[in-house]
């Protein structure tokens, strides 16, 4: 209700005051410029989605190993966790650039900077969650003989879940904010590149447009990624 | 009662005939900064098939490091324990634990906490002691339930069942009514009793209470603080099966009497008489 208030108030103030369209359009001129800009919204969207897409399930790839890694020894941990910490403190906008040079202006570089943020939220949030479980049921399960590989999969990454889960909260909707930085630097398609084009057009509402389906597409993907989350762990929220 | 000078053992003795014996047993901690904490230092103890044994002493005396190197999770640095006769060197699977908190698995059902030890030893609940057990402790009809429908008490009771599932030979508890309530406490313990009744074996409980010790036990052992030794060991001479109205008994006080004054003697009166 308050969302579609403020989408009024926003359509009247713009038609009252006659704020100029490249300065700021209305709704009804942002949704008239998606209609015309017709059937290639869905090929930048789709450019976008799955670059989004792909730097996070590599981040899941990347980062579930590390995290069992960075738990099971404090050596690795010693070693990995510096590295990560350097990558996360170079700013990925500086670093687009470079990935440009490296891996030219396809696909690839916006991959591998939605991947570079996702990764981060990823690794960190499933090591403290493998490290959650109490010392005690870890004792009642080394006192069985437990294998290491038993302590994993019946303990540590159950009870990581909630964890991993809500790093890939955080890291899904980074990964689209880094496709979309990668498509900054230098790209042909996606819905970054869009906004790029259109605003060095003045096309302000296409440029909007451009970013309300980059902000449906991060909902929808959040929304997407809790879902799984409360059917892999119901469980989660009511142990009290 | 036994006073801590009759309990030296001869090299030629050790481990030998004794159930569970803890022979000169001595741990040594390293600290952050690199210097050493002694949790105990020549400790000796020895647990008798069947007994229901209550360690009593004051808040970070070692007992749960005590406790670890009898199931054999921490290998003493020096010293040695021996279960009937042969040397602990690697985890009991044969012992039961039960902690403070219940430390159910929240993801699983109460029946699948408790199998928990059956899978991780890859057995299977053949004789489904898993129902029977549930039925012992009074969570007959709660066996699909998630622990977090449970209240403390029945999440402890589920606790119980897990580290009876595989039929171990000891019983080890650290302080498993340490978090309840007072009355949830007094059912806990009762119903331990019937339990042990019923399914009789060696149990080595911790406790801060005295009067829930002098309440359990055959053998009452009060621990000095860091570094651990025997204060004293009370035999509690009460027939079993207990019944509440011992704990009414004017010998009943005088246990818990005794038992406060070798606390206080030695500690300054660290622990709580509940």
């Amino acid at each position: 209700m308050t969302f579609v208030a403020l989408l009024l108030l926003w359509e009247a103030s713009g038609r009252i005051f006659g704020v100029p369209i490249w300065l700021l359009p209305t709704p009804m001129d942002i949704v008239h410029a998606l209609v015309e800009r017709g059937s290639d919204l869905f090929l930048h969207t789709w450019i976008t989605f799955y670059e989004t897409i792909f730097g996070f399930l590599l981040a899941i790839a990347l980062g579930v190993p590390l995290a069992v890694a960075v738990t099971h020894s404090r050596a690795l941990s010693n070693t990995i966790y510096p590295l990560i910490l350097v990558t996360q403190s170079v700013p990925k906008v500086a670093f687009a650039p470079i990935l440009l040079i490296w891996f030219g202006y396809g696909d690839f570089p916006k991959i591998v900077v939605a991947f570079l943020v996702a990764f981060f939220p990823i690794i960190v949030d499933t090591a403290t969650g493998l490290r959650s479980p109490s010392p005690q049921i870890i004792d009642l399960a080394r006192q069985l003989a437990a294998s290491q590989l038993q302590i994993y999969a019946k303990i540590r990454f159950p009870s990581a879940l909630p964890h991993f889960f809500s790093g890939l909260k955080v890291a899904i909707t980074l990964s689209v904010i880094g496709a979309v930085i990668g498509e900054f630097v230098g790209a042909e398609k996606g819905l970054g590149f869009l906004v790029i084009e259109s605003t060095s057009h003045f096309k302000t509402p296409l440029a909007f447009g451009a970013m309300v389906l980059l902000a449906l597409m991060s909902i929808i993907l959040f929304g997407l990624v809790a879902a799984i989350e409360r059917a892999a762990c119901p469980w989660y929220g009511r142990e009290h | 009662m036994h006073g801590e000078s009759n309990k030296k053992w001869g090299k030629g003795l050790q481990g030998a005939g004794e159930f569970i014996r803890v022979v000169n047993a001595s741990k040594v901690y390293q600290t952050q900064d690199g210097g050493e904490v002694e949790a105990f230092t020549n400790f000796n103890l020895e647990i008798e098939e069947d007994e229901f044994l209550v360690l009593v002493g004051p808040s970070g005396c070692g007992k749960s490091t005590l406790l670890k190197m009898i199931v054999g999770l921490l290998p003493p640095t020096r010293g040695a324990v021996y279960f009937q006769g042969t040397e602990v060197l690697s985890p009991r699977t044969d012992f039961g634990m039960v902690f403070q908190e219940a430390t159910l698995l929240p993801w699983r059902s109460v029946r699948d906490n408790v199998m928990l030890p059956i899978e991780i030893l890859g057995k299977t609940d053949k004789d489904y002691r898993a129902g029977r057990l549930l039925t012992l402790v009074g969570l007959h009809g709660f066996e699909s339930r998630m622990p977090y429908e449970l209240s403390g008490g029945m999440q402890q009771r589920c606790a119980i069942c897990r580290a009876l599932i595989h039929d171990p030979r000891v019983l080890v508890m650290d302080e498993p009514f340490g978090a309840l309530d007072a009355m949830t406490r007094e059912e806990m313990g009762r119903e331990l009793l019937r339990i042990w009744q019923q399914n009789r074996k060696t149990v080595v409980f911790v406790t801060h209470s005295i009067r829930e010790a002098v309440w359990l036990a055959d053998r009452v052992v009060v621990m000095t603080p860091r570094p651990a030794k025997i204060a004293d060991i009370i035999e509690i001479e009460f027939e079993r099966p207990r019944t509440e109205k011992m704990q009414f008994l004017p010998k009943f006080g005088e246990y818990v009497q005794s038992i406060s004054d070798i606390i206080a003697g030695r500690a300054g009166g660290v622990l709580c008489k509940d």
